[in-house]
């Protein structure tokens, strides 16, 4: 208690961070409180197990560090997994998950308890003996069975996760002979359940004889009606086992299938930090990798049509994918209609208690959605002249803005999700960026930045303008031209390429120099590794350890290799000549995909002279631009 | 106390001295209590092996001097732990009351503490053998590799001294009071599981030193990373096998009365 106080009076007096009785209360109950009360009770049942007070400590310091070093938020029982709380988004889309875990790590540890009364020894009995006796007080058996069947019941049905998530499963493979072209859903959100349901209709065109669509689906989701053509067929739906992705039959013959689905439930998430989609009464959060939209695995290469709908109660502020058409009111819910054409389906949506400051960037209208909290922050370190630099650097050395009709929308987020992302004409950045502590040093102007870059703080400022400029210019490379990915290539190394670009020339190489350093540290320490040198010992490996390794991987790949690359070809071309190339391609392909063995030869260069070490083609990771990008983009 | 007046027993106690020991040896280790200790420390060796070296640390071959470093900083506290657990045996409150009568023998203080922590450590290095011979066979079974030869100096470095330090410790602070063991036992598993980013002189098993990322603290970016310690890790490795055996030598010193 006095430790709880002393923590309140740090945070109040020093820290100068307001108290607020509900959430530290809450907080200080449901986290602490709770984690003492389950050692006292695991203890003591060890205790009563054991009869051997050396034996119970031992266990008790094995089941505290499984507890601190686990990765599944369930076996956290002494600290949690929610490890921030926003201060935009609301704290209710990471305390589910520790009230959960509170839930269940209750019958756990009375179960250890009462087992621990099971097992208690009467006088002068050994265990046995006393097993005996104690199970003849009918009820603590009783007792431990149940706490037993619950415990286990709570932890096999546990509701936020979705251990499937399609991040990972990646060899279902887009089917090539279905195109997409039109789409158009209606969706309702509702804050308080955190639950959605929806009805979309997707247009297909597609070679004859081909048999079935497959469809990514969010686990937490459940379909209520579907008709193809026009008719009702539950039947022709099944699921893909292992998967959260649906398969659903067509007739073969036709070339143009009209789907139909309506479907409601509770997001699912793919793991309880980092997640790409929540839906909560002061935010609303859905990247196109929470499936809140189901997401069809088709090829499509031309432009599709989207146009939509989203409900919500009219307290939020909505930003949609493409152009607002239409804003509709009725019941204390607010309806936003949005259309767009684009040449991936990829919507994402965004809600919160936004304030909206419009500017222009030569011919770029761009909006900025963000927290009044975070006005003072943003207005004194003049984040909208950034973001104007940033957009016309870049028009003026690649291209216009790819979604001309539309505004270019910039969203804050809540840091449940860190970093940034970039869908159709929407780029999200999470609330650290505009939620710094207001008293940087920083000067007004560039000129200034190089002398006092020795302190922290501008390092911190200069790489969250980094990540801003890397979001916007997957406007360019990304979302306009859609990069597809075979790792290195991805549209990742170009965005960050361009980002570093940027930063250099507003804050000063010398600014900017550890961009290409930390490419190079971590290039150097992946080509040092030793699964790097000895891929065949992979097999050794567990599932889940190399998945992790492999995310790694990739993510140096994407994220630091291709960006050293685009800077030898700068160095070989001269920046100048680089930028009109890119420029050129840009222009050529825009709305269109562009694969590694397209760039290399618009570019004039070959494998061998960017790179000792060229670009080897891989066999993973070719489908999955859009789920990487949720899972990688910081 | 009253001391036994002589002290010039006889110099063929040597052969009696032993077979107490071996007394020591199988009092500590010959029961079941042993023998759960011994097997949950192997329980957490596996789940070790299996979650946090498969990896290897910071992209170093999972059998790599420094992965097995990092073996070694993670089961240390719980090794630290036992022994604590063993010395709290020697003041216990039965111990205490045969002391008297153990006094009365031609044994001396020093020799009794000497024996003491002699059956300690022959107990504990037995114990902590088990999960370095778990992680052997480990090594052969996922990645046939053999040359344990090369695991002496992280074995001298990451394991031996703080465990020197852990019994010098315990034992002094036993000899002081012996409720004030307790204490020990959770600024063990502090020390061990959390990392406070502790300079080197307090950092005793070496956890909070290989929490940074190894090519960033030692400065090399290319090439394989060298199985070299900055001097200040070093010393203080000499440091605390220094301040364990002056402890252990302060806990064997004579009663004034």
């Amino acid at each position: 208690m006095l430790g709880g106080i002393a923590l309140y009076a740090v945070q109040v007096f020093v820290l100068k961070i307001t108290f607020d009785p509900v959430v530290s209360l809450s907080s200080l109950l449901v986290i602490t409180l709770a984690g003492i009360f389950f050692t006292v009770l695991i203890c003591s049942g060890l205790y009563l197990i054991t009869e051997n007070l050396d034996i119970s400590f031992l266990a008790y310091c094995i089941l505290f560090f499984m507890s601190i070093g686990s990765s599944n938020y369930l076996l956290k029982w002494v600290q949690t997994s929610a490890v921030m709380y926003s201060d935009f988004g609301g704290i209710l889309p990471v305390f589910k998950f520790v009230l959960y875990n509170r839930l269940l790590w209750t019958f756990v540890s009375t179960g250890i308890f009462t087992v621990g009364l099971l097992c208690r020894r009467r006088y002068e009995l050994n265990l046995s003996l006393s097993l005996k006796l104690n199970a003849k007080q009918l009820w603590i058996p009783v007792l431990v069975l149940l706490l037993l069947g619950a415990s286990l019941f709570v932890y096999i049905n546990e509701p936020y996760i979705n251990r499937n998530d399609s991040v990972f499963k990646t060899e279902l493979k887009a089917n090539e002979n279905v195109k997409l072209t039109h789409v158009s859903s209606n969706v309702q959100f509702f804050p308080v359940n955190q639950s959605l349901s929806a009805r979309v209709l997707y247009e297909f065109e597609k070679e004859s004889g081909t048999e079935y669509i497959d469809f990514i689906t969010n686990a937490g989701i459940h379909i209520k009606k579907l008709t193809v053509d026009g008719v009702e067929a539950p039947n022709s739906l099944k699921r893909i086992k292992g998967t959260d992705r649906v398969r659903l039959e067509v007739p073969a013959e036709s070339r143009n299938v009209t789907i139909d689905i309506s479907y409601a439930g509770k997001l699912k998430y793919p793991s309880s930090i980092g997640f790409p989609g929540y839906i909560s009464e002061e935010s609303i959060y859905l990247l196109e990798n929470s499936h809140w939209i189901f997401e069809p695995l088709t090829g499509s290469q031309d432009m599709i049509e989207i146009k939509g709908s989203v409900t919500a109660p009219k307290n939020l502020v909505m930003v949609v994918p493409g152009e607002l058409t239409g804003v509709l009111e009725e019941h204390g819910r607010k309806t936003w209609e949005y259309s767009a054409l684009s040449n991936d389906f990829s919507p994402g949506v965004f809600a919160g208690n936004y304030e909206v400051k419009k500017m222009l960037a030569g011919s770029t209208e761009i909006e900025l959605y963000y927290s009044p909290k975070h006005r003072a922050y943003i207005e004194t370190l003049g984040i909208e002249n950034y973001l104007i630099n940033i957009v016309s650097y870049y028009e003026k050395n690649i291209g216009s803005y790819p979604y001309q009709e539309y505004p270019l929308k910039i969203v804050e987020s809540s840091i449940y999700k860190t970093g940034g992302h970039s869908t159709l004409n929407i780029v999200t950045v999470s609330e650290y960026v505009f939620n710094r502590e207001l008293d940087r040093e920083i000067g007004g102007d560039s000129d200034n930045f190089s002398s006092d870059l020795t302190s922290l703080k501008d390092i911190t400022f200069v790489g969250d303008m980094d990540l801003l400029a890397h979001e916007i210019a997957h406007q360019w490379w990304g979302t306009g031209v859609f990069v597809k990915e075979n790792p290195p290539w991805s549209s990742e190394g170009l965005a960050d390429y361009l980002a570093y670009k940027y930063v250099t020339e507003e804050f000063g190489s010398y600014a900017s120099a550890y961009i290409p350093a930390m490419w190079k540290g971590g290039v150097d320490s992946m080509e040092n590794s030793y699964y790097y040198a000895n891929p065949k010992m992979l097999e050794n490996l567990p599932e889940k350890q190399r998945q992790k390794y492999e995310m790694e991987t990739r993510k140096i790949e994407l994220y630091s290799q291709m960006p050293m690359l685009l800077l030898r070809a700068e160095e070989l071309l001269g920046e100048e000549s680089f930028f009109t190339k890119l420029s050129d391609i840009y222009t050529d392909y825009r709305f269109k995909s562009l694969s590694y063995e397209e760039f290399m030869p618009s570019i004039g260069l070959s494998e061998a002279e960017l790179d000792k070490d060229p670009v080897k083609g891989k066999e993973t990771g070719t489908e999955e631009t859009a789920e990487g990008e949720a899972v990688f983009d910081e | 106390m009253n001391k036994p007046s002589t002290n010039n027993f006889p110099n063929n106690n040597f052969p009696n001295l032993l077979r107490v020991l071996k007394y020591e040896v199988l009092r500590l280790a010959y029961n079941k209590k042993y023998f759960y200790m011994v097997l949950i420390e192997s329980l957490f060796a596996c789940y070790i092996l299996m979650n946090f070296v498969f990896g290897g640390k910071d992209g170093t071959a999972p059998f790599s001097k420094w992965t097995y470093s990092e073996f070694l900083s993670l089961i240390g506290p719980l090794l630290s732990v036992i022994l604590v657990l063993f010395c709290m045996s020697v003041f216990s409150e039965k111990e205490v009351a045969v002391r008297n009568i153990i006094f009365s023998t031609p044994l001396s203080e020093p020799k009794y503490y000497l024996l003491k922590a002699s059956a300690i450590t022959a107990v504990f290095v037995l114990a902590a053998s088990l999960p370095i011979l778990l992680s052997f066979a480990y090594y052969a079974h996922y990645f046939n590799f053999y040359a344990y030869a090369e695991f002496t100096l992280p074995l001298l470095l990451f394991l031996l001294p703080s465990q020197i330090f852990v019994l010098g410790l315990a034992l002094a602070v036993g000899r002081f009071h012996s409720r004030l063991l307790y204490p020990l036992l959770p600024l063990v598993l502090f020390l061990g599981f959390f990392n406070p980013r502790l300079p080197a002189w307090f950092d005793l098993f070496g956890n909070n030193f290989l929490s940074w990322p190894l090519r960033w603290y030692l400065g090399v970016m290319e090439g394989p990373i060298p199985y070299i310690l900055p001097d200040d890790f070093l010393y203080s490795r000499l440091v605390f096998i220094f301040m364990g055996v002056v402890m252990f030598a302060f806990a064997c010193r004579r009663s004034k009365t």
